[in-house]
């Protein structure tokens, strides 16, 4: 590796500083033009700043997911365009083909080159969740489909500018072919926004400490990253591990698939190796290699890199490798509409357990080991007409639980690991834009994973529909039937996601009467247990819909947790108190922990575990 | 000066008191002293005293004849971050108890850029109300404020006799949709005086009558927590200043930017939160305003932050609404629905230690604090800070720190540059002190950036005012690089104190009420009424004739689906399909100045989110004094030379020092050169000048259009 004379510590402390600054001014414009509450309230975008060749050098502080795609994307437009002439200052490039780079269809990614003194040196780019990109069904990804034709306009690398202008006909044309065009014009026109905010303020970095100082300030961050990144791998021990995540539910049948990970550490290097993955899957749960790519870093970043930069440096020392066909590197037309929460997950999940084994099992780096988290999204789209007589769609953001970690509980109500700055809408706001009423909305009770560390809680709420006649619900998440957040060292799974429509009952009665159910069970009527894809439901007016999200994965063995956290737990109705005797061993009486109680029960338990 | 009337602010800071009194004649004096944890009252008490010695009064002579006394604390701040606060419960809707503590997720919410991807860090704040503490009751409304199941009184009794039974000293009632309909909330209200008048209660729809129940409830609770402690400081106070002379309502300082006499403060304890800094902003307004400057970034830099304020249009900026993008202010990571000034800050102060972390270079944002201080306080402190890199390069002076008040010891800071950043960079400590000083200002300028740019502002339209201790020695640095043009007021050490002193009454109400367009003139004129009546209701209770009660209207709006809403006047009286046709006609103009033509999206309809009004009460106060242009010449100033960084050439030279005491109206002083007063100095870079105005404040011009 080597070392940049070029500059000073203090020179490269002020530009690494500004390439940040970058950074965060391009995700500000994104977030003032947007109108999306993806972008707006749950933060899930980034933008990012590379060199000439694609390398990412520093990216924003949101969505993490990024990481995996940007040089994926950067690699493709060169690949298209050429590196010669063909890619000119003033270009903008929008992009989501799965195949050339992006996730999924929805997430929709303007990239632009930055030329200084006429030579391309850097790329600024911005990737966005979009609320509709065509297809079969509103929100795009729909569980019927069968191939990636169904889920949504596929776009290449088109120029939407070229030499700065913006070409009309490319902007009409992705509207004709969406849902709520309104929104999406506004939110390609915030990429714009935001690229050209990254492409002024790069030039303006260039001519003020020049071209050479600039860039190799750009090249020595990764180089940095890469340096710490490889010493960390040192100090890990040498191994193979071995890991396996699953996804029930194509969106046809309700399969199981499984993942399977061998991950080696050797040297100053890791490869995750997915041979022997299932093959594609013929619904929307499969991902191409951006989301292998993606699902890996989202692992390796927060457990092994807590305080190393995120950028090329640390994908230099990984190596990646999954078949072709398979359904986390699959070829066309597998569809790939949920590829962010399902084939994307499963990836991540099975590298979370691979490299948390990895940690828990050095001197030096244990504490960082944990369970896996909210391993299955369950968030729920509710369609229909709104409470304001308009056609709409909503998808209601809500959040499952950390994994543990090898000295605390998991965060509850976490949301996805790779989000930095989530946040989940307040009722009141959900109620302002989709025609429910939410019965409860709270912490579910015995749904992070047990062990001595717990993982955390996530939620669950049920409603009605209300101001409206027309409502109806559809989701897409996996963890129905197989836990999706695996626990670690003894630590159990977090809950399964759970969805349900009760129909035909006495709500109307209940809530005449004066009161309101607090779970399902206490409302008369029919369940229809959903299962992990469920396409557009209707709601009629008597019909309570349920919804959870899937825990955080524990850490350690129940019988080894503190039992006044246990008993604290209890109290905060986070543990029941069947799962406290059950599962922790412990026995709570009048409110207190009977401790030798528990002591005599955790040896029961432990000796029925050896059949003693 | 027997029969004149005397005006007096007090500020009291993290580390130091400060003081500030000035006369009818527009006389000022200053004084600063040190906080008194223990109990801040004892500074505020030393701080009068010193103010009364320097214009040969007794304490209780001045208080007698103060018609104005003002307050800025940090008690409430420091309650907050300290829990020190009262034992706090909560009721709220059937179903929905979790909400405080989920926060929204709330995993980044109020953590530096630095700590977000650390999954160490991903922990919950300590509650300010357990779960414990935090009961359900049986009722609920619907978004349009009908009441879908009607509250239970029995479920509300023994929610309220659980929690006296754990002993709480104070319960906030935030219910789903209260600001819609606030029945509920009000019952249970007075359920709870009926039995337990001894205990604290807050309602959100009486506090913050706003959408979005996780921010309305943090805020409600965290009133709840502080207002206890706060009344019983404010009376502590009160009664020492009255029994001192003092015959006027004493009046304490808002996050709004505008004071409020003790007596109705004291019930709204949260809206004290930001009374010290918000000080700075509205101090710079009132200078901005008689200087004739219309838009201003204020830049404070003390000891241990960097904090920035911004004014349009000679309004300070408030914190973003809860429907805004950006997240709105935090305390002890809770999010807040005030309408407060927003400040953002940074760690980088004078005292902000410099260190090599994997070979690179940070600056704070630890700082060495007053104890053990920069290495130069030669009170222990071996790490370098930024003001030892500041004395390094002749920008201080070791003999006239704080008017002589410390001496600092050059050698101290040389060493610890030395060991600690030099020697490890194998470079001269010249460099490294040099090094610190560009880091800081380059740091200094990014958040001015971030600030401005992020709100979609142009610095290039905005003049910077520096002030606090070590702003006015890093501005013309951090000012040139956004090419701003600079003004260091006059006692820009004790600048909060200031503007504590000279701010007016002022109470802000609002109410949410989601409107889409095509939009009703009845409606939106009833939201302003229901307000109007309650801001008259205020402005009386500070004392007001009606006809000495001025009201604003605004409305927060958006375009359809777009998150990021302005604040539009609106102007007075009945509201017609015309007077909304021009609302909306100012909001397409105001989101186009902020966000670049063609982002509004108009197509998409305009909604309306919350309805406010400002009520405002000027009180008389005596005008700053205007000196006499007396000539460029700032000769008879001079104090000596010595050597410090001369920037263009980015060595050590002979500086002319000036002594900031004699500098007279219409002196041009010119770089480079360093001008030394009580607390500060300010530093005029080579080909750069600086003019002192007839308030005696300093100003540095941008050179050209760069």
């Amino acid at each position: 590796m080597r070392e940049n004379k070029a500059t000073d510590p203090f020179t490269y402390e002020i530009v690494s500083h500004k390439l940040w600054q970058i950074t965060e001014e391009m995700a500000l414009a994104m977030k003032n033009v947007s109108g999306s509450p993806i972008v707006t309230e749950a933060n899930d975008f980034n933008v990012a700043i590379s060199l000439s060749d694609g390398q990412l050098s520093t990216m924003g502080a949101h969505n993490a997911l990024v990481a995996g795609v940007i040089p994926l994307l950067i690699r493709n437009i060169l690949e298209d365009y050429g590196s010669g002439d063909e890619i000119c200052k003033g270009d903008m490039f929008v992009i989501n083909d799965p195949h050339k780079g992006a996730l999924h269809q929805l997430d929709l990614a303007v990239v632009a080159p930055v030329h200084y003194q006429n030579e391309l040196v850097a790329w600024t780019s911005v990737i966005a969740h979009e609320v509709d990109i065509g297809g079969m069904q509103h929100g795009s990804p729909s569980p019927k489909a069968t191939e990636i034709f169904q889920e949504g306009l596929r776009i290449p690398a088109l120029k939407l500018v070229e030499k700065g202008k913006f070409q009309w006909d490319i902007f009409r044309m992705i509207l004709s072919n969406v849902r709520q065009a309104g929104l999406v014009g506004l939110d390609i026109k915030a990429r714009v926004a935001t690229n050209s905010v990254g492409q002024a303020r790069l030039y303006d970095l260039l001519s003020r400490f020049g071209r050479k100082v600039t860039l190799s300030v750009m090249q020595g961050v990764i180089d940095r990253s890469e340096k710490k990144f490889r010493e960390r791998l040192l100090e890990l021990p040498e191994s193979h591990v071995g890991a396996i995540d699953y996804i029930d539910h194509d969106g046809h049948t309700n399969k199981i698939y499984k993942i399977v990970l061998k991950m080696t550490k050797e040297s100053d290097s890791l490869s995750f190796d997915y041979s022997g993955t299932d093959d594609q899957a013929p619904g929307h749960i499969n991902c191409t290699i951006s989301g292998l790519i993606t699902g890996v870093m989202g692992a390796v970043f927060p457990y092994i890199c807590y305080d190393i930069p995120w950028n090329q440096g640390v994908m230099k020392a990984i190596s990646i490798h999954a078949p072709e066909g398979s359904l986390v590197n699959c070829k066309p037309p597998a569809p790939t509409g949920w590829a962010s929460i399902a084939g994307m997950f499963a990836v991540r999940n099975a590298a979370i357990q691979a490299v948390c084994k990895l940690l828990g099992s050095s001197r030096e780096h244990w504490r960082q080991a944990g369970g896996v988290w909210e391993g299955g999204k369950a968030a729920p789209v509710i369609m229909g007409i709104n409470q304001y007589g308009e056609r709409s769609a909503y998808l209601y953001q809500s959040s499952g639980g950390a994994g543990a970690m090898a000295y605390k509980d998991g965060y509850d109500c976490s949301f996805s690991i790779s989000s930095t700055k989530p946040s989940i809408p307040n009722i009141e706001t959900a109620e302002t834009f989709a025609p429910a009423l939410f019965l409860f909305n709270r912490f579910r009770k015995d749904s992070g994973g047990s062990g001595k560390y717990r993982g955390g809680a996530a939620l669950e709420f049920a409603f009605v529909r209300y101001g409206s006649t027309d409502v109806s619900v559809g989701g897409s998440g996996h963890g129905a039937v197989i836990p999706a957040s695996q626990g670690i060292f003894g630590g159990y799974p977090g809950g399964f996601i759970l969805r349900s429509i009760k129909r035909q009952t006495n709500i109307d009665a209940i809530l005449v009467a004066g009161k309101i159910p607090q779970s399902i069970e206490e409302i008369d009527g029919n369940v229809e247990v959903l299962s992990a894809k469920f396409p557009p439901t209707s709601l009629d007016s008597d019909a309570v819909f349920y919804n959870s999200y899937s825990g955080g994965g524990g850490y350690g063995d129940p019988l080894d947790r503190d039992p006044q956290s246990v008993l604290q737990d209890v109290i905060n109705d986070i543990v029941s108190p069947e799962a406290a005797r059950s599962i922790y061993g412990v026995v709570l009486r009048r409110g207190s922990v009977d401790l030798s109680g528990t002591e005599t029960l955790r040896k029961t338990i432990r000796n029925d575990r050896l059949g003693v | 000066m027997g029969s004149t009337m005397y005006t007096i602010g007090i500020d009291v800071g993290g580390t130091f008191t400060d003081g500030f009194l000035m006369d009818e004649l527009g006389t000022m004096v200053s004084a600063k002293t040190q906080s008194t944890q223990e109990d801040l009252a004892i500074g505020v008490r030393e701080c009068v005293s010193l103010l009364a010695k320097q214009i040969n009064l007794l304490p209780r002579d001045l208080l007698k004849n103060t018609h104005l006394f003002s307050h800025g604390t940090t008690v409430v701040v420091n309650a907050l971050l300290q829990y020190r606060g009262v034992k706090t419960g909560l009721i709220t809707t059937k179903g929905f108890k979790n909400h405080l503590v989920m926060m929204r997720v709330g995993r980044g919410a109020g953590l530096p850029e630095s700590e977000l991807r650390d999954m160490n860090r991903v922990v919950r704040p300590t509650p300010i109300v357990p779960l414990s503490l935090t009961e359900e009751v049986t009722e609920r409304v619907d978004r349009e404020g009908k009441v879908v199941v009607p509250l239970d009184h029995d479920d509300a009794r023994k929610a309220i006799d659980k929690l006296v039974r754990q002993q709480v000293k104070a319960i906030g009632v935030s219910l789903l949709w209260s600001f819609k309909n606030s029945s509920h909330e009000k019952r249970v209200r007075d359920l709870i005086e009926e039995s337990h008048p001894e205990i604290f209660v807050t309602t959100s729809s009486e506090l913050v009558p706003v959408s979005g129940e996780y921010e309305r409830t943090a805020t409600t609770v965290l009133n709840c927590y502080v207002s206890p402690m706060l009344t019983k400081y404010l009376r502590r106070l009160e009664n020492y200043l009255r029994k001192n002379g003092l015959n006027r309502d004493p009046l304490i300082m808002q996050s709004l930017g505008g004071v409020l006499p003790f007596s109705e403060a004291c019930g709204r304890g949260v809206s004290a939160l930001m009374s010290g800094p918000a000080g700075g902003v509205v101090g710079s307004n009132y200078l901005a305003k008689l200087l004739g400057y219309k838009n201003v970034i204020t830049t404070d830099m003390g000891g241990t932050s960097f904090d920035v304020g911004v004014i349009i249009d000679n309004a300070p900026l408030l914190a973003p609404s809860a429907y805004s993008p950006r997240s709105g202010p935090h305390i002890v990571r809770y999010s807040l629905l005030l309408p407060m000034i927003d400040i953002t800050s940074i760690g980088s102060g004078g005292g902000s230690v410099v260190s090599i972390e994997d070979g690179e270079v940070k600056i704070g944002p630890r700082s060495a604090g007053s104890r053990p201080g920069p290495a130069c306080y030669n009170r222990g402190g071996i790490e370098a800070t930024v003001t030892d890199a500041d004395l390094a390069l002749g920008y201080i002076s070791s003999k006239s720190f704080l008017g002589g008040m410390m001496r600092l010891s050059k050698r101290k800071a040389i060493t610890s540059l030395k060991e600690t950043i030099a020697d490890p960079f194998g470079i001269d400590v010249f460099d490294a002190a040099k090094g610190i000083w560009k880091v800081t200002n380059s740091q200094a300028s990014d958040l001015i950036r971030n600030v401005t740019v992020g709100r979609g502002l142009d610095p290039h339209d905005f003049t910077l005012f520096a002030f606090g201790g070590a702003g006015p020695i890093h501005c013309t640095s951090y000012g040139a690089e956004l090419g701003m043009s600079i003004i260091i007021p006059q006692l820009a050490p004790q600048y909060s104190a200031f503007g504590v002193a000279i701010s007016d009454l002022k109470q802000t109400f609002s109410f949410s009420d989601y409107m889409r367009s095509p939009f009703e003139p009845e409606r939106i004129e009833s939201s302003f009424t229901k307000l109007e009546i309650r801001a008259r209701k205020e402005g009386r209770a500070w004392g007001l004739a009606d006809s000495e009660i001025r009201l604003f209207r605004s409305i927060d709006m958006r375009y359809r689906a777009q998150t990021n809403s302005l604040t539009v006047p609106a102007p007075p009286g009945a509201v017609t399909s015309k007077t909304i046709r021009s609302i909306l006609m100012r909001f397409q103009e105001l989101y186009e100045s902020r966000y670049g033509k063609g982002t509004a999206y108009a197509e998409a309809g305009t909604e309306l989110t919350n309805f406010r009004i400002d009520v405002l009460g000027t009180r008389q106060r005596p005008q700053l004094k205007k000196f006499d242009v007396d000539g460029p010449d700032p000769s008879r100033a001079l104090k000596g030379k010595r050597e410090a960084l001369v920037e263009a050439d980015d060595n050590l030279g002979m500086t002319a020092i000036y002594d900031a005491k004699k500098l007279r109206a219409g002196n041009i002083v010119s770089g480079p050169s360093v001008i030394e007063s009580e607390g500060t100095s300010v530093v005029v870079p080579p080909s750069q000048s600086l003019l002192v105005d007839q308030y005696l404040n300093f100003h540095i011009d941008r050179n050209g259009d760069d």
